[in-house]
């Protein structure tokens, strides 16, 4: 716990490593993960910097290894998956990176080639494959055309008579390139959605001058360029003139049609066939061999792909940190600077000596401390069991360095609001379920990629062990199991009748419920004005008792800074003002529940009426000079309410002035201290210590008072204003458990409840309303209720909580890590920034 | 329905004009600029770009990169968030963004046009159309031989159709016939932008769109005014040629259709303002010219980002960032042909 209330005492360490060891030593660091290195060279560009290309032969390699990846994934060859541990893994010496960078590009190369060769293959293939359609399709209509009756095959006969009789050539090229000739025919394939297209431009461009069919090849034909599978059909044309000729093929061209020759006659397309079945045949076993070779040749590289791909990146990202160093040409070495927390500079040096003894270097690398006034960053040392609880803090703001650490109370507080907001033994008991479950199956579930609600209820989990263990808690308080009261001891109070509207007796003067409320209480008449009033004054009791833990720890950090004008004139007032108006109502609350106002006769008459805490509290603010007497709580009232209105009364203005005038005295005569010293050598400056430094910041060195003043101005009237609205606030305890009860109520009474008090009341009624009644209470109640009640535990904490004391205005330690790096949260490398 | 009115516009509007200013802060300040021009070679150009909204759209090309590689993935990114703006748009946006659409539509065909009459060929040109302005029976362009022929076969079919009208001739192409085509495809396209935008989309939208489009009609007018200069074409088919509308319609058009020297068109000119000074520091290279032109449609373009609830936003930012494309290719060929010198003579967006 110490070590999360305030974060980790950082240190600036300035390293110089020779420039032989750097590669090395950033190694070791990233493998250590623990320091955070500085860019000191902010005002180079991305490109100028000393080690851009070292960074750009990786990006290279990267892009290599990405495009063997996409090639393996089109084979369809699974990537070897192997558990990579990049910490034991040993970095390559440069020399090998070398010869990793030639092995890819000879790969790279050949992959290529067998690519071309293979797409050349298929292509022909395909052409081999779309030629034999068109002979086989065609053969039909050259055939068989004179068979059909309609008109248009009539003018099909008519045209391919002259054709037929045109000579030998014909049935090489049946286009009409011959110009001789004035009639012809083309034949070829199209994709099948082009088709439309094609044939309306057709008609259009020759006037109708032209007869057209296709037939659909059945199968789908691979596309050579994009490896995908298409539709097909295939077409013939018959036309007339040798203009028109020329323009089909032309638009053919333009709407890439592959046009292939057709013999007229049935006994060359026959001939023709069997040649391209034949050399079909031949390609299909050239075409394999190739495609087995190149199976080879991926299955290797997926082999080693993983490998590569870590070294590569780990590479990059080790020149992509050097490109921070700040080089140091005369003595040839790197200077680099950086953060790590002070109990760790030990573990720095190891790794450094380490890394030279590797690298085998002449100079040792040097790390020493370095004093500056930059902010550090902030550091907390989590387990898998605070993280969940640091995070959410981390997501309103990062710590100050140093400064008081919410989370550590959070990790009670947060799952205790929520269990008051959630209060019930059933719902309870199932969240505490999934997060047993969770826990338990920790291992498994980590490695398995998840559903990501799931995830996130998942990261959750120890957070919702505890959650799930205060609501049952909580549920116990309010007597309430899936909104049913529980008779764990017996009752105090008794029904003379059973009839409506009876009134419960007491049974013994003595003898009140030993745990919790009374189970007599659920379905009484005035359950509500009890649950209400209840309810209603814990909130405000917790939210009381929550938010001066708030301040007081303002008071820590104010001594832990050493600002003593934050502990008098801010701390003390506040203290003194929410401990007063607020602490002073919490005291009526319970010296209201202790006094036993039952000893009047009931119902109360009109002389003896129990004072009304509101109306108190209002009165004590109108008038606090006197008290009437119907509000009279104990005597002396009136003399303690008037000492605490002065005392709060005073408070606001001790918070609003001292404190801005103050700071502007010690300014002021801060300056007249200085101004000799600037005649003074110039280290005079350099002697101020961190805390000073500190100090300086916070001030700057322009000291603008009204500023200042406004800012106390704000504050102060923010934290007045603030302590009505924040205690309000705390009222949602209320209002969300009293929603969470209701509805509960509501869902039992509506299914489970409705079916056994009607006289349909079976096995399988009672079945699909025990459906119905689980889902509500999964769905709406273990679901959104839970989500809501969540939401506003963290808002109270956020806000209500955390506006006290809490700065947030921190920067998060970030260290150069290969454990990051490789898990995707450190995305610096991969962005380039 | 006027767009411009605040009440309704984010309804249907209001997410993608979210996006296309989220996008707008991706275009490269000054400061990009100048470490862009310190790069010493392509890769560090290409480094320094992943820095920016560009991001690592280069990362998967090998080593050396060649400006026309920059340029076309520079472009497939830009395409990418207009197609995804298109595909969200609700009318009337969706119509306003396809008119964008319709001057690359008729770039591309003069393109394929004129590369048939020099017999290039034909999957060579497509891949260089301009992605946005693509349509499915393009291809079929390189079988026209006459206007007419291409707008029976072709345009009949696209959105460009009406934009024809004027120029069906029976004349084979040649040279000067694709110039005079383009402008007049040109002038009717931009009159009807224009019209679509003041009639139909009304507010802002007009406000923004009629500053930014009469400029490029005024454009026109003087660039086609100043290519005639000793060429064939009479006034006449010159005058034919200039949008109706604009900030110099219709006294100064007339009068610019009356002059037949540079010297003449700068006296006419100067008598409007915010013209004069674009002509004044120029010299009778036209290459000054555009580049002043280009500045004061930048300009323009950047202060459409100034308004709210209007479509201007979308038609902006293509052009700027078209204009930012430009001034990456302009520094890489600087760099890759090792100009230094000249490496400065870009437009820079943001001033």
């Amino acid at each position: 716990m110490g070590e999360l209330l305030r974060s980790q005492d950082m240190e600036l360490v300035q390293l110089f490593i020779e420039m032989e060891a750097a590669p090395d030593s950033v190694d070791e660091l990233g493998r250590l993960g623990l320091m955070q290195f500085r860019d000191l060279n902010p005002d180079v560009n991305a490109f100028q910097r000393n080690f851009v290309h070292e960074v750009k032969r990786a990006d290279e390699m990267e892009r290599k290894l990405r495009f063997f990846e996409e090639q393996t994934k089109k084979a369809g060859i699974p990537t070897v998956e192997r558990d990579i541990d990049i910490h034991t893994l040993n970095r390559n010496s440069g020399a090998a990176m070398d010869e990793l960078e030639v092995q890819l590009e000879e790969l790279e190369r050949e992959l290529v080639q067998l690519n071309t060769s293979q797409e050349t293959l298929e292509r022909n293939e395909n052409e081999l494959i779309e030629m034999q359609h068109v002979l086989t399709k065609n053969a039909m209509y050259l055939g068989g055309a004179s068979s059909g009756a309609e008109g248009a095959d009539v003018e099909n006969a008519m045209l391919r008579s002259p054709l037929l009789g045109g000579g030998a050539d014909a049935g090489v090229d049946g286009k009409g390139g011959d110009a001789a000739r004035s009639s012809g025919f083309v034949t070829g394939v199209l994709l099948r959605d082009k088709l439309n297209t094609f044939t309306r431009v057709l008609w259009r461009a020759l006037r109708g001058n032209l007869f057209l069919k296709h037939a659909e090849i059945d199968e789908l034909i691979k596309d050579p360029n994009s490896g995908e599978l298409v539709e097909k059909s295939v077409f013939i044309i018959f036309y007339k003139g040798r203009n028109s000729g020329n323009k089909i093929t032309k638009l053919c061209e333009a709407f890439g049609a592959n046009l292939y020759p057709c013999p007229d006659s049935a006994a060359q397309t026959e001939e023709l066939g069997v040649q391209v079945r034949q050399r079909l045949a031949d390609l299909r076993t050239v075409l394999e061999r190739s495609t087995v070779h190149r199976q080879q040749r991926l299955r290797t590289i997926s082999e080693n792909l993983e490998l590569w791909k870590c070294q590569v990146l780990r590479e990059k990202s080790i020149y992509h940190t050097m490109n921070l160093f700040d080089y140091d040409v005369g003595r040839k070495c790197l200077i680099a600077e950086g953060w790590c927390p002070r109990e760790s500079t030990e573990q720095v040096q190891l790794a450094l000596r380490a890394a030279y003894e590797r690298s085998g270097a002449e100079i040792p690398s040097i790390a020493q401390p370095k004093a500056s006034t930059l902010t550090m960053p902030t550091y907390f040392k989590t387990n898998k069991y605070t993280e969940v609880f640091q995070d959410i803090i981390d997501a309103y703001g990062i710590a100050r360095y140093t400064e008081i650490n919410p989370t550590v109370f959070s990790i009670i507080t947060f799952p205790f609001l929520f269990g008051v907001m959630f209060g019930d033994v059933g719902h309870g008991s199932l969240l505490l379920l999934m997060s047993l479950a969770f826990i338990f199956f920790e291992k498994q579930l980590q490695r398995g990629k998840m559903f990501e609600m799931l995830e996130i209820c998942f990261n959750g989990r120890y957070m919702l062990l505890l959650m799930s263990l205060f609501s049952i808690y909580n549920g116990f308080l309010y007597n309430e199991c899936f909104a049913i009261p529980m008779q764990l001891f017996s009752s105090n109070w008794q029904y003379e009748t059973m009839e409506k509207g009876a009134l419960a007796v007491r049974n013994s003067e003595h003898y009140a419920y030993p745990f919790g409320v009374d189970p007599i209480w659920k379905g009484a008449e005035n359950e509500l004005d009890f649950y209400n009033s209840l309810k209603m004054k814990m909130s405000v009791l917790l939210g009381v008792i929550q938010m001066c833990l708030g301040i007081i720890l303002s008071l820590f950090n104010g001594v832990h800074f050493r600002k003593p004008y934050n502990i008098i004139f801010e701390f003390i007032p506040q203290i003194l003002f929410m401990g007063l108006i607020f602490g002073y109502m919490d005291f009526l609350i319970i010296y209201k529940w202790l006094k036993d106002w039952s000893v009047g006769p009931y119902p109360p008459t009109a002389d003896h009426q129990v004072p009304r805490l509101l109306n108190v509290m209002i009165q004590m603010f109108l008038s606090p000079w006197t008290v009437p007497e119907e509000y009279e709580l104990f005597p002396g009232q009136v003399y303690i309410q008037l000492a605490i209105i002065l005392v709060a009364v005073v408070c606001v203005p001790m918070m609003l002035f001292p404190k801005p005038y103050l700071l502007k005295w010690e300014h002021e005569k801060k300056m007249r201290a200085q101004q000799p010293a600037n005649y003074m050598p110039v280290d005079g400056s350099n002697v101020m210590g961190d805390e000073e430094a500190d100090e300086d910041d916070e001030h700057g060195e322009e000291f603008d008072f009204s500023e200042v003043f406004t800012h106390q101005a704000i504050h102060t009237i923010e934290f007045v204003l603030g302590c009505v609205s924040n205690t309000a606030s705390y009222l949602r305890l209320w209002a969300l458990s009293l929603a969470h009860s209701e509805l509960a109520t509501v869902f039992w009474e509506m299914t489970i409840g409705f079916i056994l008090d009607s006289k349909i009341a079976n096995g399988f009624t009672l079945f699909i309303a025990w459906g119905a009644w689980a889902g509500a209470t999964v769905g709406i109640l273990l679901g959104m209720e839970s989500l809501s009640a969540f939401l506003h535990a963290l808002r109270l904490h956020w806000v209500e909580f955390q506006n006290k004391f809490y700065a947030g205005d921190g920067h998060k330690f970030a260290p150069f890590s290969y454990k990051r790096i490789f898990s995707g949260e450190d995305e610096t490398i991969n962005a380039m920034e | 329905m006027s767009v411009g009115s605040m009440l309704s516009f984010n309804t249907n509007d209001g997410y993608l004009d979210g996006i296309v200013r989220g996008y707008r802060s991706g275009i490269l300040t000054a400061a990009d600029y100048a470490n862009l021009i310190q790069c010493d070679t392509l890769d560090d150009l290409k480094l320094h770009l992943q820095s920016t909204d560009y991001g690592d759209f280069l990362a998967n090309e090998p080593s050396p990169l060649a400006t026309t590689t920059i340029h076309d993935k520079c472009t497939e990114k830009l395409v990418k968030e207009f197609m995804h703006l298109r595909d969200q748009a609700v009318e009337p946006l969706g119509k306003f963004l396809d008119y964008m659409t319709y001057g690359y539509m008729i770039d591309n065909i003069l393109l394929l046009i004129t590369g048939t009459l020099h017999e290039r060929d034909i999957t060579e040109l497509v891949e260089k159309c301009h992605p946005l302005g693509m349509f499915e029976s393009m291809p079929t362009l390189t079988v026209a031989k006459t206007a007419s022929e291409l707008y029976n076969s072709v345009i009949v079919d696209t959105p460009l159709a009406p934009f024809f009208q004027d120029c069906l001739s029976e004349e084979d192409f040649s040279e000067m016939e694709i110039e005079i085509i383009r402008n007049t495809l040109y002038k009717a396209y931009l009159e009807d932008f224009h019209r679509f935008c003041v009639e139909e989309l009304g507010g802002t939208t007009a406000e923004v769109m009629g500053e930014v489009l009469e400029f490029e009609a005024d454009r026109r007018t003087i660039t086609i005014t100043q290519n005639s200069f000793e060429t064939e074409l009479s006034k006449d088919d010159r005058a034919k040629l200039y949008p109706s509308f604009g900030k110099l319609f219709p006294e100064g058009t007339r009068s610019i259709g009356q002059t037949s020297t540079v010297a003449e068109l700068r006296k006419i000119m100067d008598s409007y303002g915010e013209f004069s000074e674009i002509f004044t520091d120029m010299d009778e290279e036209l290459k000054k010219l555009e580049n002043a032109f280009d500045m004061h449609s930048i300009k323009l373009n950047r202060l459409s980002f100034e308004q709210c609830f209007h479509y201007g936003v979308f038609y902006s930012y293509v052009k700027l960032k078209e204009q930012e494309i430009r001034n990456i290719v302009w520094i890489a060929e600087c760099i890759a042909q090792d100009q230094k010198s000249k490496i400065n003579n870009f437009v820079p967006i943001w001033p």
